[in-house]
């Protein structure tokens, strides 16, 4: 009883969801980067994962990495930073997604998450490493509420205004 | 003028009550009636003894024990000022005068009754006055102490009781106007200190009333900028639709200005809607075009999807290393040669773009195999690898 | 003092900037190759520019192709503007090893730097 207690307790401390929080803000921060830089290969790996239909591909591989990059300083800064975790994990579920897709039909193809020379070929390790990232979100979804960057500029406000 | 003086030695008889002592108390009252300030009231009343009441030499000295003030007047034929009263002088006769006050006596003394002061000797100021003097003190309002001297000419007797009762008479008769001048000075004083009052009583009734606005204010707002608080937490912790709309949006149009300053920028609608599509054929006819020979058909896939399956015997000219490939392979190609291009997915029309490029190179018979390579595969065509 | 969401910001941006300025050095790569087994002259032989801002040119006689470039573990990669990337590896001698669709491996030495 205790035992879980402490488990229950640790798993849902707010201090493990800012770790979270932190992490997953850079590592969706780093994706963004190799993705803006070569829009055009990007653009190449989404088509590969033939989910997109042709007319999409290209402004779909436009934004997606500057959403990332968005949702990844929003994240860290602790602004909007539920929204922004719902968006991140909206965006892993659907990389899950393809990736059971494209795995069940066989696919060779590289996840285009990092850089291309960072990568192999996608597979099942590839789908739990995400599944991890997204479980770390929903955590952050739930439990996160510590050195939000907006809180503090909001009460400072208030403050101002009641003086 | 010279029959009011009493001490004469042609006096009349009936001194007391008779018709000019009665003159003399209307006079004074007349003179010192419309007087307030105190030094003007004992400065008329000395004169007034000098000239009717043939005085030679009058002081009046009033001391004030609590504030230690003292006021010494003198008039006459010999002293207009005090400058020969000495503080010494003034330090002993104002403690001989506390000491009168205080002796033998514990009930506070009547205010405005002369005492007739039998000997000066005590005092050691004969040498200050001529001849023999008389002298009276007096007690005025229990807050001042006052003492008169009235001389007369240097070969006078002592003054007789009637004399003495008449200087009595009058010098309390003086002492009704001091006390009045006082009394008037208090009201003074009192109605400068009300106005004083009541100036900073409204100051503090305004402070007051906007100090208690101010709290009704802050009492009024507790319950409203509590809500803002709760309003504003519960903001920054819920998923509001319009902030991932918001983020989405602005991610967006951050993506689309990049990409349209972006050197490497790519097109965000697909290419073959704008550049002029190149004919199609159907399966059947690239069949039999692959069963004669005629035609070289090029796979525009990407090369891993080449390496899995192809059409048999077709080259690999990815549309994404089109240059690169074209260059090593094809730029000695005919251009009239035929060429089928396949490599349709969902994703991607590789295919009509790859066949845009050849006729831009100048190929004459480009084609477009107008399904995808799976249904090739699926109608059991030849494939490879 | 700064405020702790703030620094968190700007780590945040450093990390962002770090691994940008982390490339190799390929100041020793740049210089112009030649493709072929010797380095005798051929009509019209395939040559590969690399330059010292990452781009690049792949050229036989008077076309030429345009690209990036990088390098990373003595690989290297070219990138095209259409998306597609041709993988190759740096070999001793001043060598390089570019791996090409359909035609299989090209081998280029310096030719000067």
């Amino acid at each position: 009883m205790i035992a879980y207690r402490l488990v229950k307790d640790l798993l849902t401390h707010p201090y493990l969801a800012l770790a979270f929080r932190i992490y997953i803000g850079i590592v969706f921060l780093y994706a963004s980067m190799y993705k803006i830089v070569y829009t055009a290969e990007f653009a190449e790996t989404v088509a590969g994962y033939q989910i997109l239909p042709h007319w999409a591909v290209n402004i779909f591989s436009i934004a997606l990495p500057w959403i990332e990059l968005v949702s990844g300083i929003l994240l860290i800064a602790g602004i909007r930073s539920r929204s922004a975790a719902s968006i991140i994990a909206g965006m892993l579920f659907l990389f899950s997604l393809g990736i059971v897709v494209n795995l069940v039909n066989g696919s060779s193809i590289h996840c285009g998450c990092f850089h291309y020379s960072r990568e192999e070929f996608m597979s099942w390790w590839t789908l739990v490493r995400d599944l991890i990232w997204l479980g770390m979100t929903l955590h952050c979804l739930l439990f996160d509420r510590i050195f939000h960057l907006e809180r503090q500029l909001r009460f400072s406000r208030i403050a101002k205004e009641i003086s | 003028m010279g029959e009011e003086r009493l001490w004469r030695t042609e006096n009349r008889e009936g001194n007391r009550g008779t018709p000019l002592n009665q003159k003399m108390f209307f006079e004074i009252t007349r003179e010192l009636k419309g007087l307030r300030d105190i030094k003007k009231i004992t400065e008329t009343f000395l004169l007034f003894l000098l000239e009717h009441v043939g005085i030679e030499q009058g002081t009046v000295l009033l001391f004030d024990p609590k504030e230690e003030e003292s006021l010494i007047l003198s008039r006459g034929r010999d002293r207009k000022n005090v400058a020969d009263w000495s503080e010494e002088n003034v330090q002993s006769l104002t403690a001989y005068l506390t000491y009168l006050m205080k002796k033998g006596n514990d009930s506070p003394r009547p205010s405005g009754e002369a005492e007739y002061l039998p000997d000066l000797t005590p005092l050691d100021l004969k040498a200050l006055f001529k001849g023999l003097p008389l002298g009276f003190w007096f007690v005025l309002h229990e807050t001042h102490l006052g003492f008169i001297v009235l001389e007369g000419e240097k070969t006078l007797t002592a003054f007789t009781d009637d004399q003495q009762k008449l200087f009595k008479d009058l010098i309390e008769l003086f002492l009704v106007f001091l006390e009045r001048a006082k009394a008037w000075d208090k009201v003074r004083d009192l109605t400068l200190e009300v106005e004083q009052k009541r100036g900073q009583l409204k100051k503090i009734s305004i402070d007051l009333s906007l100090s208690e606005s101010r709290v009704q204010f802050f009492e009024k707002s507790r319950p409203r900028l509590r809500q803002a608080i709760k309003r504003e937490l519960e903001r920054s912790r819920r998923v509001s639709a319009m902030d991932v709309l918001l983020i989405v949006g602005f991610g967006l149009v951050l993506g689309v200005i990049f990409n349209l300053i972006n050197p490497g920028g790519i097109s965000p609608i697909p290419r073959i809607w704008y550049h002029p599509s190149s004919p199609e054929m159907d399966l059947p006819s690239a069949k039999m075009k692959f069963d004669a020979g005629e035609a070289l058909f090029l796979d525009a896939r990407p090369n891993d999807r080449f390496n899995e399956k192809h059409i048999r015997g077709a080259e690999n000219l990815p549309q994404t290393l089109f240059d690169f490939v074209y260059l090593m392979k094809f730029s000695r190609l005919d251009p009239d040669r035929e060429l089928i291009v396949y490599g349709r997915t969902f994703s991607r029309h590789y295919d009509q773009e790859a066949a845009y490029l050849l006729s831009s190179r100048g190929h004459t018979r480009v084609t477009v195999l107008s399904d995808r390579f799976e249904a090739w595969q699926e109608r059991g065509y030849p494939t490879g690898p | 003092m700064i405020k702790p969401g703030l620094f968190r910001v700007l780590l945040v941006t450093a990390l962002f900037l770090g691994p940008l300025s982390a490339c190799e050095d390929t100041a020793a790569l740049q210089g112009h190759y030649r493709a072929g087994p010797t380095l005798e002259k051929q009509a019209h032989p395939l040559e590969l520019v690399l330059n010292p801002n990452g781009q690049g040119s792949w050229a036989r006689g008077d076309e030429r192709v345009s690209f990036k470039w990088e390098t990373k573990n003595n690989k290297i990669w070219l990138h095209t503007k259409s998306g597609g990337i041709v993988s190759g590896r740096l070999i001793e001698a001043e060598g390089i090893e570019l791996l090409i669709p359909g035609s299989g491996v090209v081998a280029f030495k310096r030719v000067q730097k």
